[in-house]
């Protein structure tokens, strides 16, 4: 059993270690990217202008000086300081520097936005909308896994049964990214019906008990959630159902049964087990496709989360938080795939003992 | 039940009695509905085996073997079309019993099966001592300690050192393989155990290794085996009686050691003249022309187009006549 | 070849004809979009803001709604130098010109808006235009008196004056029936123009619209712009941007899948770590990013999306390469000493070829959705009529809470029937050319 945790442990320990060159690398693109027009240098630009006009204006000496002079010494301050920084050396040597400010998420001070506490440094915007997404997403992708997995073996049983033919035709009803599904629900059961709510995080005014304000959350995320679940289910269970299938019929499943193994034995330890490796790697593509599809989503919903922050920042133009919101979005994918992957070490012991490479 | 299972792991004292019936197999049909049309796997099979008279089942691919072994065993595929006839173990039959006795009586109980030494026979995310374990544990009730205690016992019989069983199944080779889910057949002591093509994936030196090893099982304990091959060769090492099949039929069945010399039906005749021997300088033959389609399986003896020897009694289908010196074939010439 | 025996077996499932009657409709609508409206006309017509569209109602609904007894009026355009004309000669070289421009009104609603276009033609001074209005229940209307110094189009509806006197908006006021003002009065009416013209040779044009309440077949937008442009033009970005990023895409990842699975050592390593890169990197906010700070234009993005897409194959198609890998054929080409390059691209990669066409039709309609979901964020390209943008047209003013749900429906009807018609296909090839599905 140590053996076991030891061998995971390591397994985990280099997968952390080549995940997070992986986003190293993927932050410096995102900021190479972010600098074509020159918006990183901007970025510092402005922060150092901040500080030197906070050391300046707290200078009780220098405040008394005409206005002439005292921008006369602004600017040679900020120049001095650009220059101290790096602001004028090759491109290399800048875009390492924010590279270094960019895995932190210090994009300095957004053009328009602000936090709910008045702050306007980049991070603290970000984070503060991160609990959102993750609880809006962590549930729904929670919810569509188990009913995936439940329906998909439960429809391998029944190969050509009427509800095996009904998924499989309605498979492609998942091709609609879930903001489309959002926009038609939204348009029956608050404008038409008028049983939910439009979007939104809680109703306002705030529900004052505990319980009433989660179940107002809970209101809130009936439609987001059903709009994501509609868009990935039937095809997430078709596709599950076939590898179900695929592996039912190997040779250690049909062993299994002539060792007179329960049906339900046979299922849950030779064919789930086996499968869901694979269905992870299946899953882990699905949630990088739903973290992007979520975007658009929150929009519509008026969720706060890290969707909609990236939404009001493209139609304020606040491109420090646009970038910001790249990395961050980088991070949480990043975290998907070492999740992922750790649960498909334990999962196949084949990875673990590092027989055969990849997956 | 438990010690019944614990205790008969030890060197059979008796004298084996061969006029003990375990098996008896009567009127045997198994079809399957394909795109194509209906297709007669098993057409009509019969025959009885004594207690520890090992069987061996020879032919070529297609003949209906393989599905006569699942049938026996009950593994089918979803597009059956017809199962029926008498499958008598030990005095039961088998036919009358639904699924969920089978399962729980039969299975394992009476009747285990090593399949074909395909790479895949063990399940990849289960340790190889579990998987061992696991029939006990199911059927018998037996404690895990237990279980793998016993496993541990099964293991050193076929030859499969110890310490393997902790391991998972991509950590074995093919022929530790083979011996773990040997060691996984004998495990709850069956009367009667099939193996289906149990050597043919592996090498030379393996294949003898593991015969070496079910030679040894089966002299020592109490067991039957249905041995189902292509390979001529091998099979004599086991096999006390052979049945021969062809395009679904029983075409020849008799005692090993008269059929490995004189053949009787033509077809096996030619079996054996494609065999290649050691000391004499045979001219190997074969046979032309190909096994007929069991989808509208033709009118009289199915071997008639291919067979040397054949005449016009032939278009009728002949029924097994009984040979001298034990055992049945299906052909007009034993009519005398 | 083996692949066309198994394309026919197609003919056996019914969701993929009807989704191959789908994908035809959509190339006859692409055509006829190309053919009606040539490309430069399309981003004209696009474009061009009010000017052009002056004439359509506002956010007017599709025609096709009346069908279901909405009694939407549709809009009615009279000009006056078909109408009835009396000219008068008065003294002091005035001209008095009366046009009587009748219409018949027989709808259930009333009109949106009315406007009067003017088209003067003088040299210093300018004609005087008294307007009155008559209903069928013969009561006289007087309304405004203009001087028609220029080309202009007048909103008779907006005028506060007419509103005062009414006491109601014009477009209802001057249709409404007086015992019961909330129902429109069927029948006649007539504007009538008095145009003194104090010059010899001035004159003036007139034409005078009721703007009705549906437009088209597929109704207009908040600039007044005909729908069915927009939705017809639809159908060849998406096909053409869907696509050409599917099958750039799924070629490239199918290639250097392929390369990595047969060079293996390093050079799969390294494809590896590219395909890690690619997961984490976020494809949707870095389009944004890049629409944002570089440019809009489809093919810029199209360039960044092909890009993204060479980064590393897919884990599926690794697998496949590798068992492909050992088959004796790729032994015996090696054997006789074949390249690298000629082994992969001879033998190893048009085997599989057959397993990439399901993947890559399937694709084709993400990246439709892809393009949609850039449109609707507001940074899908400036010029072109795509439906994602007319989503975010609609979206944008609130067509959810207003109700005018043709304007969110249409394009997204359009939307749904592509993926549909695409993965419908896709999946269907799938069962086909799938290796694992054949055991079934």
């Amino acid at each position: 059993m140590l053996e076991n945790l030891k061998r995971l442990s390591s397994y985990f320990a280099v997968r952390l270690a080549l995940v997070l060159t992986t986003v190293v690398i993927a932050v410096y693109l995102i900021i190479v990217i972010a600098n074509m027009g020159g918006y990183m240098d901007k970025i510092r630009e402005n922060e150092i202008r901040d500080q030197v006009y906070s050391s300046i204006l707290a200078n009780p000496e220098l405040k008394r000086l005409p206005e002439g002079e005292l921008r006369k010494i602004l600017e040679q301050q900020i120049e001095i300081r650009k220059r101290e920084v790096g602001l004028d050396k090759p491109f290399f040597q800048r875009s390492l520097n924010y590279l270094m400010r960019g895995i932190t998420l210090n994009f300095g001070r957004a053009d328009v936005l602000q936090s709910d506490t008045g702050s306007s440094q980049v991070r603290l915007i970000l984070l503060e909308r991160l609990p959102h997404t993750l609880l809006l997403w962590g549930i729904a992708d929670i919810l569509i896994f188990f009913s995936s997995v439940f329906f998909a073996l439960a429809l391998s049983r029944r190969y050509g049964s009427i509800g095996d033919r009904l998924v499989v035709a309605l498979a492609p009803t998942s091709t609609p990214p879930p903001w489309f599904y959002g926009i038609l629900l939204i348009l029956v059961f608050a404008s038409l019906l008028r049983v939910l709510p439009y979007g939104g995080f809680v109703d306002a005014p705030t529900p004052k008990t505990f319980i009433g304000f989660a179940l107002s959350v809970i209101k809130h995320m009936i439609l987001p959630v059903l709009s994501v679940f509609v868009s990935s289910i039937f095809a997430s269970i078709y596709s599950w159902r076939t590898f179900f299938l695929v592996y039912s019929s190997e040779d250690y499943v049909e062993l299994a049964k002539a060792k007179g193994l329960s049906p339900r034995a046979v299922e849950r330890r030779y064919i789930l087990r086996p499968t869901l490796p694979p269905i992870i790697t299946s899953f882990a593509l699905m949630l990088i496709s739903l973290w992007m599809g979520g975007i658009i989503t929150e929009t519509v919903f008026s969720w706060p989360g890290l969707g909609r922050l990236l939404y009001q920042a493209i139609q304020q133009t606040d491109t420090p938080v646009i970038v910001g919101a790249n990395v961050i979005y980088g991070y949480l994918l990043a975290l998907t795939v070492l999740l992922l992957d750790f649960l498909y070490a334990l999962l196949d012991p084949r990875v673990r003992l590092g027989a055969g490479k990849g997956a | 039940m438990a010690d019944h299972a614990l205790t008969n792991l030890g060197p059979v004292t008796e004298t084996p009695s061969s006029s003990e019936t375990l098996l008896k197999v009567k009127d045997l049909r198994l079809y399957f509905r394909t795109t194509k049309g209906v297709v007669q796997a098993v057409d009509n099979v019969s025959f009885s085996l004594g207690r520890r008279r090992s069987l061996a089942i020879l032919g070529e691919s297609g003949c209906g073997k393989t599905s006569l072994a699942r049938a026996i065993l009950r593994l089918l595929p979803r597009n059956v079309h017809t199962f029926s006839g008498e499958i008598v173990l030990d005095g039961v039959d088998l036919m009358k019993m639904n699924d969920e006795w089978f399962r729980r009586e039969i299975r394992w109980r009476k009747i285990s099966f090593v399949p074909q030494a395909a790479m895949n026979a063990l399940n990849p995310v289960l340790r190889v001592g579990y998987q061992i374990a696991e029939p006990l544990i199911v059927h018998l009730g037996v404690s895990r300690e237990e279980a793998y205690k016993r496993a541990e016992e099964v293991a050193r019989v076929v030859g499969l050192p110890v310490d393997f069983l902790n391991r998972y199944a991509f950590e074995l080779s093919g022929g530790m393989r083979q011996r773990a889910i040997i060691a996984m057949a004998l495990i709850t002591n069956p009367p009667l155990i099939i193996l289906d093509e149990p050597t043919s994936a592996l090498d030379v030196l393996t294949q003898a290794n593991i015969m070496n090893s079910l030679k040894d099982i089966k002299r020592k304990f109490d067991v039957t085996y249905i041995l189902i091959t292509h390979d001529i060769a091998t099979s004599s090492e086991l096999a006390d009686e052979v049945l021969v099949m062809y395009a679904g039929h029983v075409v020849e069945h008799s005692p090993a050691e008269r059929f490995y010399k004189t053949p009787m039906h033509p077809y096996a005749q030619k079996l054996m003249a494609s065999v290649p021997t050691l000391r004499e300088d045979k001219q190997l033959e074969f046979i032309p022309g190909q096994p007929p389609s069991l989808i509208n399986p033709p009118k009289g003896c199915r071997f008639a187009p291919r067979c040397p020897k054949r005449f016009e009694r032939c278009a009728e289908e002949p029924p097994l006549f009984a040979l001298d010196g034990g055992g049945v074939a299906k052909c007009w010439l034993m009519a005398r | 070849m083996n692949t066309l025996m198994r394309l026919k077996e197609l003919r056996r499932y019914p969701s993929a004809l009807v989704s191959l009657v789908i994908i035809g409709l959509l190339v006859l609508m692409s055509i006829y979009a190309v053919v009606r409206y040539p490309y430069s006309e399309a981003v004209r017509l696009w474009r061009a803001g009010e000017v052009v569209w002056l004439e359509n109602p506002k956010n007017a609904a599709p025609k096709w709604i009346n069908w279901f007894g909405a009694g939407q009026p549709e809009t009615i355009k009279i000009q006056s130098e078909q109408s009835k004309k009396t000219v008068e000669n008065l003294s002091g070289g005035i001209t008095k010109t009366t046009i009587v421009m009748p219409f018949d009104f027989l709808y259930n609603n009333f009109p949106s808006e009315l406007a009067v276009f003017f088209s003067p033609n003088f040299v210093s001074k300018p004609p005087q235009v008294v307007m009155s209005w008559r209903t069928p229940d013969g009561r006289e209307i007087p309304l405004v008196t203009r001087i028609a110094k220029t080309e202009e189009r007048y909103l008779l509806s907006g005028d506060p004056a007419v509103q005062k006197k009414l006491g109601r908006v014009p477009e209802e006021g001057l249709f409404a029936r007086p015992d019961a003002p909330q129902s429109v009065l069927k029948g006649r009416y007539e504007l009538i123009l008095e145009i003194y013209n104090f010059e010899p040779n001035s004159s003036l044009a007139a034409k005078f619209v009721v703007y009705g309440k549906v437009h088209g077949w597929a109704g207009t937008d908040h600039l007044r712009r005909d729908l069915s442009i927009g939705l017809l033009w639809g159908a060849p970005i998406a096909i053409i941007f869907g696509f050409a990023a599917a099958i750039g895409i799924s070629l490239a990842q199918f290639i250097i899948s392929g390369i990595g699975a047969w060079f293996g050592g390093w050079v799969d390593i390294f494809v590896d770590r590219l395909t890690e890169l690619r997961m984490i990197l976020p494809l949707l906010p870095i389009l944004i990013m890049v629409g944002m700070l570089w440019s809009r234009s489809i093919w810029v993005v199209l360039s960044v999306l092909l890009m993204f897409g060479l980064l590393g194959g897919t884990k599926t198609y690794r697998a496949m390469f590798l068992q492909a890998r050992e088959a004796p054929y790729i032994d015996a080409a090696r054997a006789y000493g074949a390249s690298n390059f000629r082994i992969i691209f001879r033998y190893l990669l048009p085997r599989l070829i057959p397993v990439l066409i399901p993947g890559f039709v399937l694709a084709i309609p993400s990246y439709v959705f892809l393009e949609a979901s850039l449109a609707v964020l507001g940074i899908g390209d400036p010029i072109l009529p795509t439906w994602g943008k007319i989503i975010f047209d609609a979206y944008d003013r609130g067509a959810l809470y207003t109700g005018y749900y043709y304007w969110l429906l249409e394009p997204a009807a359009l939307l749904m029937l592509t993926g549909l018609g695409f993965s419908m296909l896709g999946f269907t090839l799938d069962r086909i050319f799938n290796p694992r599905l054949r055991t079934l």
